[in-house]
């Protein structure tokens, strides 16, 4: 991804507080983006998607980093303390406010973590069993370059954009 | 299923000429590419994304929906995505008759057959197909690709066969879907 592209977010999206958004980040309707403590900010790296109903709350102190290339599918719920970069984190999933999400990772749908999630790790299934994955991502980091295209290009179309 | 009726307020739908209600609050991205069948409700904070379509020019149906469906509240309906032969495309997807989709579900699937039964908080996987007469239970997660069989009961993280269903599922689910449609769904 161009550094120089700037980040598609929809007008029907709540975002408050202070953050930093990086380059080509695409913000779905309903998604919201949330500071709670006066002092305290999200940064946003670049290529993330961030989908429908998906919260990312910050009620913490300091910093909360999103690194790059992370795909939040819809209805997520993102509390913790920091993510990597190329994650993924399912429908319906939690991360709640003392984890901190590694690089490369996979919180499957309706699992929930309070604990760090190291490097490559997949977690699924009722149990929130965990696992490593040992396959390169390059499959899913493809795709997820040209879903970031896609939704760029069409979002626009569709919806009205804030600009800011 | 015996449901008492549940009235709403008349001004927060809007019907249409083949007897669609959708509410007012729901969200429904990309209308001209979402097909209705007819007397499908369609309940307050869902979302349908007709807006992700298959790129190309010419229209182009995203959603599809049949008669007497319900899409119940804060419901998430969108196609699912795939790169097929190094293009990045979002794909139609297509519900069928007198399905039920339960409240906060997720559906992503590729297609609904007639007579299914999704209920809470379910999460239907990108390109699952679900078959006739299906009956998915509460907080279900189906994986994507899944292919579900007619007549047969899922439930679980991750979904598996639970149970299957009598042959008379068909009147029943067509008998509930209409009675509720008629008599149950009041607008006042």
């Amino acid at each position: 991804m161009a550094a120089t592209l700037p980040s598609v977010i929809c007008d029907d999206s709540i975002i408050e507080g202070d953050i930093i958004v990086g380059s080509a980040n695409v913000v779905s309707p309903k998604c919201s983006i949330t500071v709670a403590k006066p002092g305290s900010r999200i940064v946003i790296g670049d290529g993330n998607v961030f989908e429908e109903n998906v919260k990312i709350v910050h009620s913490g102190d300091g910093e909360m980093k999103i690194g790059d290339n992370n795909i939040f599918q819809v209805g997520c719920v993102f509390e913790g303390l920091s993510i990597g970069s190329g994650s993924t984190i399912e429908a319906g999933a939690n991360v709640l406010g003392t984890a901190r999400i590694g690089s490369n990772c996979v919180l499957g749908a309706k699992c929930t973590t309070s604990t760090a999630l190291p490097d490559n790790t997949v977690v699924f299934g009722t149990a929130h069993i965990r696992r490593v994955q040992t396959r390169s991502n390059r499959l899913q980091a493809n795709l997820h370059a040209r879903h970031l295209e896609y939704l760029r290009e069409v979002l626009p179309k569709y919806h009205h954009m804030r600009s800011d | 299923m015996e449901d008492p009726p549940c009235v709403y307020d008349r001004s927060e739908y809007i019907e249409t000429d083949t007897g669609n209600k959708v509410s007012r609050y729901s969200v429904i991205c990309g209308s001209q590419n979402i097909v209705l069948g007819g007397k499908t409700v369609i309940q307050r904070d869902c979302m349908v994304r007709g807006d992700l379509r298959r790129t190309g020019a010419g229209h182009a149906v995203v959603v599809a929906i049949g008669r007497y469906c319900f899409l119940g509240e804060r419901c998430v309906v969108r196609p699912p995505c795939k790169t097929y032969k190094g293009q990045f495309n979002y794909y139609p997807m297509k519900i069928a008759d007198h399905v039920f989709i339960g409240e906060d579900s997720v559906i992503e699937a590729a297609q609904i057959g007639s007579y299914v039964h999704i209920g809470k908080n379910c999460i239907i996987g990108r390109f699952a197909i679900i078959k006739d007469c299906c009956r998915i239970l509460d907080g279900a997660v189906v994986p994507p690709n899944a292919v579900i069989p007619s007549f047969s009961v899922y439930g679980g993280n991750p979904a598996r066969l639970v149970d299957e269903l009598p042959e008379s599922i068909q009147e029943v689910y067509e008998q509930h879907s209409k009675e509720f449609f008629e008599e149950k769904f009041v607008l006042a």
